[in-house]
């Protein structure tokens, strides 16, 4: 069966950041990204005032860790419920038989819409930079621990979106959606519960596939590690090109 | 319509969720089962349900899909099977599993539309991508490929290093044992090599411990590898593992503090904190077992965070047999502990603690408030029904009372049990111009201490002390507005009885030596001076509840500062007044937030940066409602 459309087999940036500008336009004029980068924000302050900074005079290093550490929970919440929305959404208000009518692929569309929840969260990211600098300022601490914390946190970010995205791709309205999505990044990140029922060497292949415990803490000490990065970047890519299977499947069925 | 539209009711998985069932068996058989299960029999359930599995689709050649999730789903399942198979190493039964669902899926036929087919092989390329990912990152988690941002590698001992270093009184020797071609080990002597020219007697030396592992042998007194600093002074070791990877770069980093600690180590004599027995004080270990009806105190009198807290200096809890305590200057524990004694000390036994005073011994000494006779019969669980406190004449003899009533306060005070005795568990931030409490004098709103029920010491009238010498000040005061319990431990002030004033919780005596030397007591040599020549005579704190010391309330920041604090005053002067560096990263500094920067820390984050975001959403969609 040949495709009623004719679309561009190499895919270009141009349509990709156009559609990464739609979305992030369309969340900015929605109340939803205010409200839930003020929210973001807030529980950021009041986490790190509660937890990372503590009750005594922490090192500076630990203060720091514990505040990415924290963040990284705020990014697990946030990240899933900003992008299952993303296609599910679309669908449901009828605007997905635009998109898929328009002349990009799959692809580009779904990479347009990563990249703009990567916008987003990026800038939530970027909002908290001051909390950090206080540290900074008041203590002592080294800027590639900085980097490698707010490294850590994009990485993470990107491999949830990918799976939600996948998630929202995957499912027919927003509850579907959103428990698909629940399911894969929850799944994804309690993996580890399962490597110390399981024996060797099973157990390390499960401890080294979920998503956060053998990952995400050394960003947050200031390490980084090429192995981290590339199962990060990799699953990533592997969740935007699984949703882009699925997109096409459905379009075939059609 | 395509055939899975025809025949949906009857495709569903095509076999998958047998095949599913029959890995999950396998899985569970294997690792999960309970001792005495047959997990043998659903091992092989599990391969029947797999094998079933495969062969269904087969059978349904033209109805067979994959459920909603499609092709890709097919596509992931077979990357995982393939990245866990290849982590498996093709030996366990949960590889055969895995191996099983990966020979199944890339085994179903695929149905012979073109859309479909080009499906297949999105799929079939996803799963491989998955499985190429998942190797690239098998083969990259062997490889030690990273960098630790976060510190910069010792190149140079600290100045904190170089002053410990420069206090050294004895040898110390400083041994590497690094191939002679490890650049990690070129490193770690370059550092030690720098440490060697600050103090003279530090002896630096590279060794390979291949061509000598008799020098192991002397130093650590067993074999070593190569890849690690053994700092040896005294008759005793401590052992830096450095390596000689790449993985060396963490140790390298931290070498300055943990070269540090090793010195304080082994340069600084073990001490030991003495602990009174016989007279009813808290036992330093489990005793007997509890009877029935007897409360069970031991998590909170558990001394635990104590023997850590002790660790900074050096000192290590002991107990002392009621006998030793004649043959305290023989003994010389670094510092004598009596943890809430409840029967009286015999004049001999008060004598032999006036004379380690005298000879510049130091005492940390806790009592308990005593109840006194109260109406109704409420139950004060924390306080100790009787009239008289042991030790409180001997304490009233160098010129500190002690009033063993409980104290207690209508509104600061630790709710726990909701129950009228909560009053009793007084909460301060009052802490006396004292030379031991700047630290809480300078943040005191961070460090509460929190007491479970204390009595009150007060300085007796001048000129009636048996030792004029003892200079007396308050340690710790309770908060404004606290009264003593002394007609009747009802929790509530009668104004005419129990009037509210200023109380301390906890006191200290001082005596300075040429005052205490005409008593005839000869001096102990090593207390004699300080490095600054300062002298020091005997020091004792005593504190109206143990638990502001001891067992669980130890766990509060204000209570451990306290504690801290008490033990620097105790032992200056001693050979265990510094506290061994603690376990700070080498370059950090300790956050500290004053109250007064409040605004910076908590309002900024908490209010004004959300708020502010707010406002410029408000702006951003001006003009829209």
């Amino acid at each position: 069966m040949t495709s009623p459309n004719p679309r561009p087999k190499t895919m270009t940036l141009s349509p990709v950041w156009l559609i990464a500008r739609r979305e992030l336009a369309g969340l900015f004029a929605s109340r939803a990204a205010w409200w839930t980068g003020a929210a973001y924000l807030f529980l950021t302050g009041l986490l790190f005032n509660a937890m990372a900074l503590g009750p005594g005079a922490r090192p500076s290093s630990v203060v720091l860790e514990s505040f990415f550490t924290l963040a990284s929970g705020l990014t697990l919440l946030a990240v899933p419920l900003l992008s299952f929305r993303l296609i599910a959404e679309e669908r449901q208000t009828g605007s997905w038989v635009l998109l898929e009518t328009a002349p990009v692929t799959p692809r580009q569309i779904l990479w347009g819409k990563f990249l703009s929840v990567q916008g987003f969260h990026g800038l939530l990211l970027g909002l908290t930079a001051y909390l950090p600098a206080l540290v900074f300022l008041h203590g002592r601490v080294a800027p590639g621990h900085l980097l490698a914390g707010y490294l850590g946190l994009g990485l993470l970010a990107a491999a949830l979106t990918g799976v939600s995205l996948a998630a929202s791709a995957l499912g027919r309205g927003l509850l579907t959606a959103g428990v698909f999505a629940a399911l894969g990044a929850g799944g994804w990140l309690v993996l580890w519960l399962a490597a110390p029922v399981s024996a060797p060497p099973l157990n390390t292949a499960l401890a080294h596939l979920a998503l956060y415990q053998q990952h995400f803490p050394p960003f947050a000490r200031g390490q980084v590690w090429l192995k981290d990065l590339w199962f990060y970047g990799a699953g990533a890519v592997l969740g935007v090109e699984w949703a882009a299977v699925v997109l096409r499947q459905q379009r075939e069925k059609r | 319509m395509t055939p899975f539209a025809q025949h949906k009711r009857f495709s569903l998985g095509g076999g998958t969720p047998l095949l599913l069932a029959g890995a999950l068996a396998l899985w569970v058989g294997g690792r999960m089962m309970p001792p005495g299960l047959p997990a043998e029999g659903l091992l092989w359930v599990g391969l029947g349900l797999i094998g079933l599995g495969a062969l269904l689709p087969w059978v349904q050649v033209r109805e067979v899909s994959l459920p909603w999730l499609g092709y890709p789903w097919a596509g992931l399942l077979l990357g995982l099977g393939a990245a866990l198979w290849m982590t498996s190493r093709f030996v366990e039964a949960d590889a055969l599993s895995w191996g099983a669902l990966f020979c199944l899926i890339i085994g179903l036929p695929w149905k012979r539309t073109e859309g479909d087919a080009d499906n297949g092989r999105a799929g079939l390329g996803l799963g491989l991508s998955l499985a190429a990912a998942m190797a690239g990152y098998l083969v990259l988690a062997q490889l030690p490929w990273g960098a630790d941002l976060a510190h910069r590698p010792d190149t140079s001992p600290s100045p904190e290093t170089q002053a410990a270093l420069e206090q050294l009184t004895e040898p110390v020797e400083a041994v590497g044992f690094f191939s002679p071609v490890s650049q990690q080990g070129s490193q770690a002597m370059a550092y030690l090599d720098q440490a060697g020219a600050v103090s003279p007697r530090l002896k630096v030396r590279r060794v390979d411990a291949v061509a000598l592992p008799q020098e192991a042998q002397r130093l650590a007194g067993g074999p070593l590898a190569n890849g690690v600093v053994v700092v040896a002074a005294r008759g005793s070791h401590q052992r830096l593992w450095i390596g000689e990877g790449d993985q060396a770069q963490s140790a390298l980093s931290r070498m300055d503090l943990d070269f540090r600690g090793a010195l304080e180590k082994v340069s600084r004599p073990r001490g030991e904190l003495g602990f009174t027995s016989g007279h009813g004080e808290w036992p330093l270990r489990r005793g007997s077992p509890r009877q029935p009806g007897e409360p069970d105190l031991s998590q909170e009198r558990s001394l635990v965070g104590l023997e850590m807290l002790a660790q900074h200096w050096n000192l290590s809890l002991q107990e002392l047999e009621p006998g030793e305590l004649n043959a305290l200057p023989q003994k010389n524990p670094a510092l004598l502990v009596i943890l809430d004694p409840t029967a009286r000390f015999t004049p001999g036994e008060q004598q032999a603690l006036d004379r380690y005073l005298a000879q510049g011994g130091r005492v940390l000494l806790a009592l308990s408030p005593v109840t006194p006779p109260r109406p109704g019969g409420m139950s004060a669980t924390d306080s100790r029904p009787g009239t008289a406190q042991p030790l409180a004449g001997w304490l009233a003899g160098m010129g500190l009372v002690y009033s063993p009533a409980p104290l207690a306060h209508s509104r600061l005070f630790a709710q726990q049990t909701f129950q009228a005795a909560d009053h009793g568990r007084l909460v301060t931030v009052n802490f006396p111009p004292h030379p031991a409490m700047t630290l809480l004098r300078g943040d005191p709103n961070r460090f509460p201490v929190v007491a479970q029920a204390s009595g009150s010491f007060h300085w007796k009238a001048a000129g009636s002390s048996d030792h004029p010498a003892a200079h007396i000040q308050g340690l710790l005061s309770a908060m404004p507005g606290t009264w003593a319990e002394t007609a009747g431990a009802d929790w509530t002030q009668d104004p005419r009885f129990e009037p509210a004033g200023d109380f301390w919780l906890a006191a200290t005596l001082a005596f300075h030596r040429k005052e205490i030397n005409p008593r005839g007591f000869n001096p102990v040599e090593q207390r004699k001076n300080t490095p600054s020549g300062e002298t020091f005579g005997g020091r004792l704190v005593a504190v109206g509840d143990p638990h502001i010391i001891a067992g669980a309330l130890l766990e509060n920041e204000g209570n451990r500062a306290l504690f801290t604090q008490v033990m620097n005053w105790l032992l200056e002067g001693t050979p265990y007044g510094r506290p061994l560096p603690r376990p700070i990263p080498s370059g950090d500094v300790p956050v500290i937030h004053r109250q007064d920067q409040d605004w910076l820390w908590f309002y900024l984050p908490v209010f004004l940066a959300p708020l502010a975001w707010l406002a410029l959403g408000r702006w951003w969609n001006r003009g829209e409602g």
